[in-house]
């Protein structure tokens, strides 16, 4: 009966031996499916990598806002453009672009929870923008090929306010009023013909642009280091802009 | 015209695409070498050359990069706000901040200073470590995006100008400081080196060089690196 007792214990041990091989080889198994996975995940990247385009430039913009029903002002500003892109194929190119400029307005008067608020210089925008470019490759001389692009946009513009006092009679200083927009941006440009990434093709273009606040809030500013959101508006309001654009750089990768 | 204002332009960022093979060990200068000259018998100076050679990381390796980086990032945020953390963070704030995206209402300064040279010194570790430049932009931005979305919202939600300057601006500048330091590196002039360091400071790291010694430094009073090099 022992004989046969230690006979199914050692049966017993040699399969439990077999099943944790079965799971060692299961493990490797899966193992090496993750490695292929990964690697297969590398090669991707890789082939997206030769994809990728790197573009920035200077941008002069002419901007005009209109604060509330009865004010508006245009603005002369600077600033600087950068776009990362993949280009899909020879026609076609999925990019995201960011526009940044500063400028001074001194003419633009807000209405805000039941405020007058009155810009006072520094007027900074900020456009993020998915665009599709397309490329028609109708070259006009043998350098440079014209190319149409378009997409919704996303931006954030801070207006700097001249001192006020809130409703409740507090002095406020170094506030800004920012407003966030949604809209979208279309444009024609022209770039040089040569192969990306080793010549640093050049670029211009002019671009158009309209938006709308969906959000706008009044910061308080006095803290360089830290700016506090007092209030904030979320409802649709009358301020609305257009953006008109040159951009002139160059591919860097 | 256009090729005049590329020239300007190109020269002005010092973006000479580095076509030499050079690397960042000893090589002989070979005109020196080759010369038929009564000079070539002399004992041959070794040149000393700065660049990027590259190398071909596998996946598990570049994860094990990223991993470092992140742990750092964890490090660095609390030591350089140390304000901004103790007064603002917290872990509710996590909680709520975590899958935001927001436009941060930051002064200009901030994001298009502080974020985008930040962004360029990532891009550089990942230059010095031997990354090609569109990788090292890459890693940049996955590093970045792991600090917006799972660090920094310990006090604020993430920011999309912080997402996307931090990588593009941050490689444009890297690739800028990039050319300088290694013009000024090369020059031979031990003041250009210093500040081809200084504006440069992954050349530093025992894995790009191996020839200077860095030692953190975090005491109760200070916080820094001290530096240790040999020119």
């Amino acid at each position: 009966m022992n004989k046969y007792l230690l006979l199914t214990a050692f049966i017993s041990f040699l399969s439990l031996g077999s099943l944790g091989a079965a799971q060692d080889e299961k493990k490797g198994q899966f193992k090496q499916f993750l490695q292929d996975q990964t690697d297969s995940l590398v090669d991707e990247v890789h082939k997206l990598k030769d994809k990728l385009e790197l573009r920035g430039g200077v941008s002069l913009v002419h901007r005009r806002v209109n604060a509330s029903f009865f004010t508006q002002d245009d603005i002369k500003a600077f600033g600087f453009q950068t776009a990362i892109a993949i280009r899909a194929s020879p026609r076609y190119e999925l990019n995201v672009s960011s526009y940044v400029h500063f400028g001074k307005s001194d003419e633009l008067e807000f209405e805000f929870a039941g405020m007058h608020l009155f810009g006072d210089g520094r007027h900074e925008t900020v456009v993020i923008s998915p665009q599709l470019k397309i490329i028609p490759g109708l070259a006009i001389q043998t350098k440079w090929y014209p190319y149409f692009f378009a997409g919704p946009s996303w931006s954030l513009q801070a207006q700097k306010l001249k001192p006020f006092v809130d409703l409740a009679g507090t002095n406020r200083v170094e506030h800004k009023i920012t407003f966030e927009s949604v809209g979208a941006v279309f444009g024609l440009g022209f770039e040089e013909k040569l192969p990306a990434g080793e010549n640093h093709p050049l670029f211009f273009e002019f671009l158009y642009s309209y938006m709308r606040a969906y959000k706008i809030k009044l910061v308080d500013a006095s803290d360089f280091i830290e700016v506090n959101t007092i209030t904030a508006k979320d409802k649709q309001s009358p301020i609305n802009g257009a953006i008109f654009m040159f951009n002139f750089g160059m591919t860097f990768l | 015209m256009a090729t005049f204002v590329k020239m300007l332009a190109v020269s002005f960022f010092l973006l000479l695409p580095l076509k030499v093979p050079l690397f960042a060990q000893e090589k002989t200068d070979q005109n020196q070498a080759n010369s038929p000259t009564l000079e070539s018998l002399a004992p041959v100076q070794p040149k000393y050359h700065y660049s990027y050679p590259l190398k071909d990381y596998k996946a598990r390796e570049s994860l094990a990069h990223l991993g470092w980086v992140y742990a750092l990032t964890w490090i660095v945020y609390p030591l350089t706000q140390p304000d901004t953390v103790i007064n603002k963070g917290s872990f509710s704030n996590y909680r709520k901040n975590f899958g935001q995206l927001v436009f941060d209402q930051d002064e200009p300064f901030w994001n298009w200073f502080v974020h985008p040279l930040s962004g360029s010194q990532l891009y550089l570790l990942y230059r010095s470590l031997g990354y090609d430049r569109q990788q090292a932009m890459g890693m940049g931005f996955i590093s970045s995006t792991l600090f917006e979305f799972t660090v920094e919202i310990y006090t604020e939600p993430a920011s999309v100008q912080d997402l996307y300057q931090t990588p593009v601006i941050g490689t444009i500048l890297g690739i800028g400081i990039e050319n300088l330091s290694l013009h000024l590196l090369n020059s031979g002039n031990s003041v250009s080196k210093f500040f081809g360091h200084l504006i440069n400071p992954a050349t530093l790291f025992w894995f790009y060089e191996g020839k200077v010694i860095s030692t953190p430094i975090i005491s109760k009073d200070k916080t820094g690196l001290l530096f240790m090099a040999e020119f």
